[in-house]
């Protein structure tokens, strides 16, 4: 007796019973730089201000506009601090989970944004893959370009190494035509749908030559 | 000199206030989301959220300290 594995929320919230993940990723490290590399400059200029600060002669802290000031400073200081954690963290929540049934991408920051995006991978009418240019190349970041049944194209940008990307959900694909393909390849061979109703009445019109 | 001490005391109450409700919320979605991290998915390879997590409160911790201290060294000027 084969005993069926129940994946039911196992690794995300919203999986299926029979649903295997495959594969995940975050968007590449570059897509981070744009907050790294001004926090970076803001904590090297506090350091350096902190170092020099005997060399400053600053006025007394009695005098109101520069408790104002101080207070700004603070303030200021504080809330990049929070800013650039939050973003960060909005980095490592933002995935995409490629299971054996479908695309799920997850955006969510920790207070405001929460939303799932899922892509049926039978729907999936093609996958383009670009990566244009040299700073793209050197790193291997590019997008992933999905075409859906109804013309709608879902873009997976900054991804990283999305040769990957592009070889697995093609894959996946082409199992996933094969597996919806193989009870009518058991039944009667010509690999045809054939409406239900219709299998009873008509002979099936195939273009193989049927032995 | 005294409503400066309170206001900085409030401050860095709400702050830390705010770092905690953020590391609760964010194990709350580390539980949920149970993904098998590789060297593919850190952050330059190597940087987990529960890196981040830490240098987000050192950082916070190492504010409020600074601050503090920054503020005593100002006032006995």
């Amino acid at each position: 007796m084969t005993e069926t594995v129940d994946n039911t929320n196992k690794v995300f919230r919203g999986q299926m019973a029979d649903e295997e993940v495959v594969a995940f990723s975050r968007k590449h490290w570059i897509a981070i730089m744009p907050e790294v590399i001004p926090f970076f400059f803001f904590f090297s200029f506090v350091i350096l201000s902190l170092i020099l600060i005997k060399q400053f002669k600053l006025p007394s802290l009695g005098e109101p506009y520069f408790q104002l000031l101080v207070m700004i400073s603070m303030i200021g200081a504080g809330w990049l601090i929070h800013r650039f954690f939050l973003r960060v963290f909005k980095y490592f929540f933002n995935i995409v989970i490629i299971t054996n049934y479908r695309i799920v991408e997850i955006k969510k920051t920790l207070f405001i944004h929460d939303t799932k995006e899922s892509l049926d991978l039978r729907k999936v009418q093609g996958v383009d893959f670009r990566q244009v240019g040299l700073i793209k190349n050197l790193l291997k970041v590019g997008e992933l370009e999905i075409a859906m049944g109804n013309s709608e194209v879902k873009t997976l940008p900054q991804l990283p190494n999305p040769d990957f990307f592009f070889r697995l959900i093609n894959t996946l694909k082409n199992e996933t035509f094969n597996r919806q393909q193989r009870p009518l390849d058991a039944s009667d061979g010509s690999g045809i749908q054939i409406p239900f109703e219709r299998q009873f009445t008509e002979k099936p019109q195939s273009t193989r030559t049927m032995i | 000199m005294n409503i400066l001490w309170i206001i900085t005391a409030i401050y860095h109450l709400i702050s830390i206030l705010v770092m905690v409700l953020c590391i609760v919320r964010l194990f709350g979605y580390v539980r949920r989301y149970k993904l098998v991290e590789n060297r593919h998915t850190l952050l330059f390879g190597f940087i987990s959220v529960e890196h981040v997590v830490a240098m987000y409160v050192g950082m916070i911790l190492l504010f409020t300290a600074t601050s503090v201290i920054l503020l005593h060294y100002l006032s006995l000027q």
